[in-house]
C-alpha cells in the first residue's frame, strides 16, 4: 500500500514535471505571438513593398506627429499612404480622432519614388494616449497594392 | 521542519546496513552526511535543526500508519533507489521523527554515544565519498543502465529545448546577443533591438557622394559589395531623411535580361523598427565576415538583411540565391 501510494506520488511529480514544462514552453511563444498581434501584420507578401515603418512621436504639449517611411521594389507611380487614422484611447477602446487621406492631404503620396517618408501633425491633449493606423500605397503600371499598419502607442 | 536531535538520528540510521559494496548507496551517502552533519552543527550550536516538529504535517501521520520495521526498510531502500523520485529530505526527517518518537518510547534513553556514532560515520562511511560517485554524478553506477540516466523528463526537456530556442533566439554566434535579434513570421522580417543596442548620433549623416561608379559612396565600405553579376548596371539613387533614419537607395538594372538590384542602406538615428516584406519561405541565416545575413525570398525577388551597428542594410533584387550570395561574399570584411 505504501508502496503503491509512492508510486502514485512519484507519477503525479512527473505529470507536474511535464505540465510545468509544456507551460513554460507555450509561454515562451507569447512575446512572438504578442509582436505580431501588436503590429497587425497582412498575411500576404508584396509584389510592390519592400519594407515600411511608422511611429507615432509626442512633440509635448499634447502635441503629436506621425511620421512613416515606404519603400518599394521598384519606381513606383505613386508611394506613399493613401490613409492615416490618428485614434485616441478612451477607457478600453480607440476612438478615431484624425483621418488623412490621399485626397484631401495628396502631399502623403509621391510620384516617381522608390522610396518616400512623411510627417503629418496632430495637436492631441495631454496625457492622452494616441496611436495611428496607416494605409500604405503603392501604384505602377500593374495596378495598386495596399498595407494596414498599426502604430505602438504613445503618451501626448 | 523537524526538531531532530543527533542522538536520535544515528541509532536509526547506522544500524540500517547499507551495503558498503553498492557505489549507489554510498552516493545516497551525501544526504545522510549533509543529514548528520546539518544535525551535529546545529547541536553543537546547543539546538536542534530547526524549532518545529513535523506533527501537524498531513505526511506525518501518513508515514504514522507504517510500521517501525516498513519505515526502516523504506529508508534502506531510498538508499539503494538512484532515481529522483525517491524520498525527499522532508520526507526523510518525517520517518526519522516518527523513528525517534517510538525508539524514544521503547529504548531507555542515553543509550547512544552520540561520539561513537559520529566517529563511526566518518571512519566507515565518510572515507567513500571520495571513492565513489556522488548523488549528483550516477551516470557511472553500473547497476543502473545508461539510458535511465537521461530520464524521459530530461530527454524530452532536451528535445523541446532543442525545438523552442531556435524559434525564440534567431541570435547567432556571429551576432552580438545583446544587440540586435531577427524576428519574422510567414510575412515579414524585423529587428527588435535592445535599447542599448546602438549608440545614435543625431549629428551623424551619411557622407555620401555618388559617382558613376557604386564603388565610390563614400559609406563604410564593409557595407556595399564591389561584385554585381553581368549586366547590371547602376540607374539611380534616392535618399530620404526624417527624424529617425537617414537611407540611400541604390538601384541596379540589367535591362537587357528585365532584372534589377537595390542595396538600402538606412542609418538609424532612434530605435526604428521597419518590417520587411516576405513570403513564407524560410528565413536562411547566411553568416560572412562575421556578419548574418538573413535571405528571404518576397514572392517574385530575393532579399538580404542585415545589420551593422547603427546600419541597417539590405539587397534586393531579381535575382538568384546564389547570385545574391555571392554579392555578398565580394562585401569587404571591416
Amino acid at each position: 500500500m505504501g508502496k503503491k501510494s509512492f508510486k502514485g506520488d512519484s507519477i503525479m511529480k512527473r505529470t507536474f514535471a511535464y505540465f510545468i514544462t509544456l507551460i513554460i514552453a507555450l509561454a515562451s511563444l507569447l512575446p512572438a505571438t504578442a509582436f505580431a498581434a501588436n503590429q497587425e501584420f497582412e498575411p500576404y507578401a508584396s509584389t510592390y513593398f519592400t519594407s515600411y515603418n511608422a511611429e507615432v512621436i509626442s512633440e509635448g504639449d499634447g502635441d503629436i506627429s506621425i511620421e512613416y517611411t515606404v519603400q518599394a521594389k521598384t519606381k513606383m507611380l505613386e508611394l506613399g499612404a493613401s490613409k492615416v487614422v490618428i485614434q485616441e484611447k478612451s477607457g478600453s477602446t480607440w476612438d478615431d480622432v484624425k483621418t488623412y487621406s490621399k485626397s484631401t492631404t495628396p502631399s502623403m503620396i509621391a510620384e516617381n519614388r522608390t522610396i518616400f517618408t512623411k510627417t503629418l501633425s496632430y495637436s492631441g491633449d495631454s496625457n492622452k494616449e494616441y496611436r495611428a493606423i496607416i494605409t500604405f500605397y503603392a501604384k505602377n503600371s500593374a495596378g495598386t497594392s495596399t498595407r494596414t499598419y498599426t502604430t505602438d502607442s504613445i503618451t501626448a | 521542519m523537524p526538531a531532530l536531535p543527533l542522538e536520535h538520528i544515528l541509532p536509526i540510521l547506522l544500524p540500517l546496513n547499507f551495503d558498503k559494496n553498492k557505489k549507489i548507496v554510498y552516493s545516497k551517502i551525501d544526504n545522510l552526511f549533509c543529514l548528520i552533519y546539518k544535525c551535529k552543527f546545529f547541536r553543537k550550536k546547543g539546538g536542534y535543526l530547526l524549532s518545529q516538529t513535523n506533527k501537524h504535517n498531513p505526511k506525518y501521520t501518513y508515514f504514522s500508519n507504517f510500521s517501525t520495521t516498513e519505515l526502516e526498510n523504506l529508508l534502506a531502500a531510498d538508499f539503494h533507489i538512484s532515481d529522483i523520485t525517491s524520498l525527499s529530505i522532508e520526507d526523510l526527517y518525517i520517518i526519522l521523527e516518527i523513528l525517534s518518537s517510538r525508539k524514544k518510547n521503547s529504548d531507555p534513553p542515553n543509550d547512544f554515544s552520540i561520539d561513537s556514532g559520529w566517529n563511526s560515520f566518518k571512519n566507515d562511511y565518510l572515507p567513500l565519498l571520495s571513492e565513489y560517485p556522488s548523488i549528483f554524478d550516477l551516470s557511472n553506477n553500473p547497476k543502473q543502465p545508461k539510458f535511465t540516466i537521461l530520464s524521459f523528463r530530461s530527454i524530452a526537456a532536451i528535445i523541446i529545448s532543442l525545438l523552442i530556442i531556435p524559434s525564440m533566439l534567431t541570435i547567432t554566434p556571429a551576432q552580438n546577443i545583446f544587440l540586435h535579434i531577427a524576428n519574422w513570421t510567414k510575412e515579414t522580417f524585423w529587428f527588435s533591438n535592445t535599447p542599448d543596442a546602438n549608440e545614435y548620433n543625431d549629428n551623424t549623416t551619411l557622407n555620401i557622394d555618388i559617382e558613376n561608379d557604386f564603388n565610390h559612396v563614400k559609406i563604410p565600405p564593409n557595407l556595399l559589395p564591389t561584385w554585381m553579376p553581368d549586366g547590371f548596371q547602376f540607374k539611380y539613387d534616392e535618399k530620404i531623411e526624417n527624424s529617425g533614419q537617414e537611407v540611400l537607395i541604390l538601384f541596379f538594372e540589367n535591362s537587357s535580361a528585365d532584372s534589377f538590384i537595390s542595396i538600402t542602406i538606412s542609418y538609424l538615428f532612434s530605435d526604428v523598427s521597419k518590417i520587411y516584406e516576405k513570403d513564407n519561405t524560410d528565413v536562411i541565416i547566411y553568416q560572412q565576415n562575421n556578419t548574418d545575413y538573413y535571405i528571404m525570398n518576397n514572392i517574385d525577388t530575393v532579399t538580404a538583411i542585415w545589420k551593422n551597428n547603427s546600419f541597417e542594410c539590405q539587397i534586393d533584387g531579381s535575382i538568384t540565391k546564389e547570385e545574391l550570395k555571392k554579392i555578398i561574399d565580394s562585401i569587404p570584411s571591416e
